[in-house]
Order: C-alpha cells, then structure tokens, then sequence
C-alpha cells in the first residue's frame, strides 16, 4: 500500500507522462527535433561507393531554434544528409555534464564522425576519444587543441565582423554600438575586429560595446541596445542571436541600423537591417566528411574555415543598398579580396 | 565617462522608462504569485507558465494581428496552468514544490514544441505589430515627468492599474479577507463556513493568470516576436520579489521598479563605458540588490502561516 505522499507523487508522474505522450504523439514525422536518448535519421541514398560510409553524429548544448549557433549547424547537418546522402543524427540540448554519455551511446551505435559542437564538450570529447580510437571527433574549440582522432574547428567571425566595421565606418555618423550575451573570445575579436574595420575608414570614430549577461534574454539585450543608442549609437552589430534581436527591435524604434547575425535577417526589419554576418557551416562539414571517406581525418587536424574558404557572406540589404556610398560598398569589396589572397590579416584580439 | 552625464535629464528619463518597462512582466508575475500565495498555495512553476503564456500571445496576436488578443491568449493559457496546478496542490494535495517544478518542465517544454509545431525551425522568426506606444493626452506633455509616466504601451498602464485592484482585493473586500484567513488558518476559515478548496482554486487560478499576462508582454508588447527561453529566468525572480514584497502589491510595484532600474543602470553604465568596474559585476548589481534586501528584510512572519501546506478537513 503506497502512503499518501507517494501516491500523489505517483498522480504527477501520471498526469505529465500522459502529457508527454499526447505531446508526442502528434508529432510529425519530419524533421524530428531528437531529445536524448539519441535516434537516427535513416539516408535517403546509399553512401557513394567505394568510400568509407560516414555516419555523422551531433552533439548541440542548446536549441535547433536558436537562430543562430546551433541552427547554421543543424541547416548544415540537413543540407549534407541531403547532398552527400550520408546517415546524419543530432541530438540537441545536451547539457555539458551529459555530453560524455552522449558521445558514447552515439561511438556504440556504429557512429564514426561525432561533433561535439560546443566549446563546453572539451573535456568529454577527449575522454571519449581515447576509448573509441576508430571512430573520429571534432569539436568546437577554436584554440587548435586536438588529438590523434578528434580535430578541432574555430569560428571566426571576427573576420567578417571586420568587412562589416568597414561598412558601418563608412554609413554611420561616428559611434557604433556592439552587444553581446558574454565577453568571450567569439564576441570579444568581433567587436575589436568590428571596431578596427570602421576606424579604416573613419579614424575617429567610437564603438559602445556591453554584454548582456544572457544568450537569450532578448528583452534585456533590448534595453541594453536602447541605452546604446540613446548614448548616441546608429550602427550596431551583435554576437549572439539573443542580443541581436533584441538590438534590431531597439534600432528599429530608434530609425538607426543594425546587423543580422548568422542568418540573413534583413526580413525581421526591412529598414534597420542593413546586411547580416551569414555564417555558413557547410563547407566545414562537407570538408570533415570528405576527410573521414579519405581516411584522412586522422590525426586531428585544426580546421579553420573562414572569409577566404567562403564560410561568410554579408549580403547588403536590397532595399538600403542606396544608403551604402559606392566608395564604401568598393572598400569593404578589396579589403573582402586582400583576405582572400592573403594580402590582409584581420586583427583576432580574443581578450 | 564623466558624471556630469549621469546627472542629464535625458539620460534620467531613459534610465527611468527602461526600468519600467524591465519591471513590467517580473512585476505581473509577482502581482499574480502574491495573490496564490496569500491563499496558502506556492506556485514555484511561474518560469514556465509565463513561457506558456509568451507563446499563446505570440501565437494569437500572429494569426488574429491584434496585440490585446494576444494578451488575453496569455492569461487564458496561464489559467489553464493555474488550473493544473489548482487541481495538484488542492485535490491531489501534492508537495507543491514538485508540482510546481514540474509545471515549468511542462510550460517550457510545451511553448517550444507548440512554436516548433506551428512556426516550424527558421532563420528568420515571424514577426507581428504588437501593441503601440500610447501618450495619455495633455499628461503626456509634462515636462520630464510625461516622458517617464505616460508614454507607455497600454500594458503598462494596466500594470500599474491591477497593483490597485490586487491591493484593494487582498486588503480591502471581503474576498480578500476570506483568502487571507484561507493562507492564514484553512481550518479556521472553515469553520466559518469558507469554502477553502474553492478559495485555493480560484487563487490559483488567478494567479497563473497573471504571470501568464507577464509572459504575453515580453512577447507581444515588448519584443513582437517569440523566442525560447526569452522568459529567462523572469519566473524565479518573481518568487524572490514576492519573499522581498511581504506579499503585499505595494511593496511589489516598489521591487519590481528598483530591480528594473538597477538593470537599466548596469546598461547605461556599460553603454557609457564606465570601465572602473568590470561588466560581470555591473551584471550582478541586481542579484546582489534582491539578496541584501532578503536578508535586510528577513522573513519576520510575514509569509502566510499555511503557505504550501495542503488542506485536510478532520
């Protein structure tokens, strides 16, 4: 006989898987966002033949949804699953502490290229490592930090930060604001990157920089936006999908303009949005599975994809392109090229 | 950074609507948990039904391209959570902390699927008008005190309205009396013929009905779109403001705005570049705030007698 306690403990428990279930079972089949324990999507085609078959597995710490981060990587997942036809499967929200066992489940059900897309699976990605020595692992370092069977891959978006300073030099009147969630290496060289790129052009201008404190308050990273501005700020650029909408809703009541990040959000605010830093995750997968079918993955190497290798585009939005001056669009285009044949290096000051 | 510019009335004025405006939504949660709490039940699931109650909004004000349907949509999915949690802690007489817990998992967890649902996986989030700024005429033309009052979207004013009608209803009707004596001695009000499972209820209810309005401002009326975990911990700083109010509305309208404008002021301060203090610092300012007055303000009896404890009838 259960005790009172227990059985209305018991009644909770009912009540939220029956929930859950109802929940799941309207669920489309398609695309399936995978909570632990880990599934697979089946390839639509068989892996080209003669090479290795690639079966690519993806460890994210937050949302498929988050714009930003973790949605480039699942649009990049789905893009190779369909182009290269191998078996892809993520799983999403995977807290730091659980990414071990993650990673094991995924290298025991016959997985052999697991990305571990966080800076935070550093330590379990080479724990695991060293147990599965047949089956190879990225993971989201940026500080060439790699072993035998796991490579690390940066992200430089201080590079196209940059190309976008020079942009925002040449249209705003002299202060730029930057916002990010934290001050972390990512956000810290984008803003010294952003803020070099516009004083190429205008030695005199300032940049406000803060940080938020939270990925994905955008209300806050709203009222942080509008205190930028309200200090004299017109051009603004963010790291992190959170501060970024939250800046674009504080330009857009303000008239002032500001930068989409990672995606092209010139939708969200047609008059604000001026150009957008597109991160683009294909060519760094496209370039670990090709390796893995190669049998050249091993030993890990450090893959740092950036401007030059076509990994950032920042397209100008359509309906401002009139408020950019043909010299600036000209400017940003060589400074774009010189990257590109290795003439200019961008200034990466990660702290 | 000079502080001659701190003391500018144009950098005052913004200071003090940012505040009020990161006050809003924290402040209906507390408003609402007050109202359940001072029944005797505590409703910890406030982070989740305000997620629920941002979707909803979101969702409604979307497909109708009304901002106040949106809200209404809010409060209508925070009652239904009130409801489940009505229906946990009163008839089933659950520990109302894991109820309340696992209303979060269930609110957050059920306005993410739903926008995946509908909305689908995009880079670009659907947008909608949300609700407009509105000056009250002629109050609005104050000198300073215009710019700072009265140049608010309607949510705001109807949030300071409801700290009256929640203080007026607790303090100054017999209902409240009922509830107050339901949170203070259940058998007690019992005994005098109050119908405490109904109390309880409606309390519930009630409240869940407010933090779902609270999440349904910071999508509608503030963001104009949806994002999840946009509530951000909104829900639990609720719960500190409730323990920092003594459960009264007054005290919650004057929490709420402090903690909003040492946000607001942590934000100008970097924006202004006040490089003495680190950010992360400057970040804690309102954390830091919330504990002292904890532990300044204590508990002192202030909490109702019954509060989490379920009813028995002997």
């Amino acid at each position: 006989m259960l005790g009172r306690r227990a059985r209305s403990i018991l009644a909770v428990l009912v009540v939220l898987v029956l929930v859950a279930v109802s929940l799941g079972a309207c669920a489309p089949a398609t695309p399936a966002p995978t909570p632990v324990p880990p599934t697979s999507t089946p390839a639509p085609t068989a892996a080209p033949s003669g090479a290795a078959p690639v079966r690519l597995a993806i460890l994210m710490t937050g949302e498929i949804t988050d714009l930003s981060w973790n949605a480039q990587m699942y649009r990049a997942a789905m893009e190779i699953k369909e182009k290269l036809g191998i078996d892809v499967a993520y799983s999403e929200q995977i807290a730091p502490a659980d990414g071990e066992r993650v990673m094991r489940e995924y290298a025991d059900e016959g997985y052999n290229l697991i990305i571990a897309h966080s800076f935070s699976y550093g330590d379990a990605v080479f724990r695991v490592a060293q147990d599965y020595p047949n089956v190879n692992f990225a993971w989201a370092g940026g500080m060439n930090k790699t072993a035998q069977n796991v490579a690390d891959y940066d992200q430089p978006f201080y590079q196209a930060s940059y190309l976008i300073g020079i942009l925002a030099g040449g249209v705003s009147k002299g202060t730029m604001n930057f916002l990010g969630g934290f001050d972390i290496p990512v956000c810290h060289s984008m803003a010294e990157a952003f803020k070099a790129g516009a004083r190429s052009v205008n030695p005199n201008s300032t940049l406000l920089a803060s940080y938020v404190g939270d990925w994905g308050d955008v209300a806050k990273a709203k009222e942080a936006a509008l205190a930028q501005i309200d200090a004299g700020a017109d051009f603004g650029i963010g790291c992190g999908e959170g501060p970024t909408l939250g800046m674009i809703e504080a330009a857009k009541e303000r008239g002032v303009y500001a930068t989409g990040y990672v995606g092209d959000m010139s939708e969200i605010a047609p008059d604000t949005v001026l150009t957008s830093l597109v991160w683009n995750l294909y060519p760094l997968l496209e370039t670990m599975v090709k390796d893995v079918q190669a049998g050249a993955f091993q030993p890990g190497k450090f893959y740092s994809l950036g401007v030059a290798q076509g990994a950032f585009e920042m397209p100008i939005n359509p309906k401002l392109k009139d408020k950019v001056p043909a010299s600036v669009l000209e400017q940003v285009e060589k400074a774009k090229a010189d990257i590109i044949a290795g003439k200019l290096e961008v200034p990466y000051i990660p702290q | 950074m000079s502080w001659d510019s701190l003391l500018q009335t144009a950098f005052i004025i913004s200071l003090i609507t940012s505040g009020i405006r990161l006050a809003v939504p924290v402040l209906l949660a507390v408003l609402g948990e007050i109202i359940t709490e001072r029944a005797g039940v505590q409703n910890l699931g406030l982070e989740g039904i305000m997620a629920l109650g941002a979707f909803a909004g979101f969702a409604a004000a979307f497909t109708t391209g009304s901002g106040i349907i949106g809200l209404l949509a809010g409060v209508l999915a925070g009652m239904l959570l009130g409801l489940l949690m009505g229906y946990f802690a009163v008839t089933l007489k659950v520990n109302q902390v894991i109820a309340g817990i696992s209303l979060v998992l269930l609110g957050q967890g059920s306005a993410n699927f739903f926008y995946r649902q509908i909305f689908g996986v995009s880079q670009r989030p659907p947008r909608i008008a949300g609700l407009p700024e509105v000056p009250i005429p002629f109050l609005a033309d104050i000198p300073y005190l215009g710019g700072i009052l009265f140049r608010h979207n309607i949510a705001v004013y109807f949030t300071v309205l409801l700290v009256v009608i929640v203080w007026v209803l607790l303090f100054g009707t017999t209902w409240g009396l009922k509830v107050r004596a339901v949170g203070e001695h259940p058998s007690a009000a019992d005994t005098s013929g109050v119908d405490v499972a109904g109390i309880r209820y409606a309390c519930t209810i009630l409240g869940a009905a407010f933090a779902g309005l609270g999440g349904a401002v910071l999508s509608v009326a503030q963001m104009k779109l949806f994002t999840e975990n946009m509530v951000a911990g909104r829900g639990w700083i609720a719960i500190a403001l409730v323990i920092f109010s003594r459960w009264h509305p007054g005290l919650a309208l004057a929490g709420a705005v402090l903690f909003g404008l040492a946000d607001a002021l942590q934000f100008r301060f970097q924006a202004l570049g006040f490089e003495a203090v680190p950010y992360e610092f400057l970040l804690m300012l309102p954390y830091i705030l919330t504990i002292v007055v904890l532990l300044a303000g204590g508990r002192r009896g202030a909490a109702p007698a019954a509060l989490g404890i379920p009813y028995e009838k002997e």
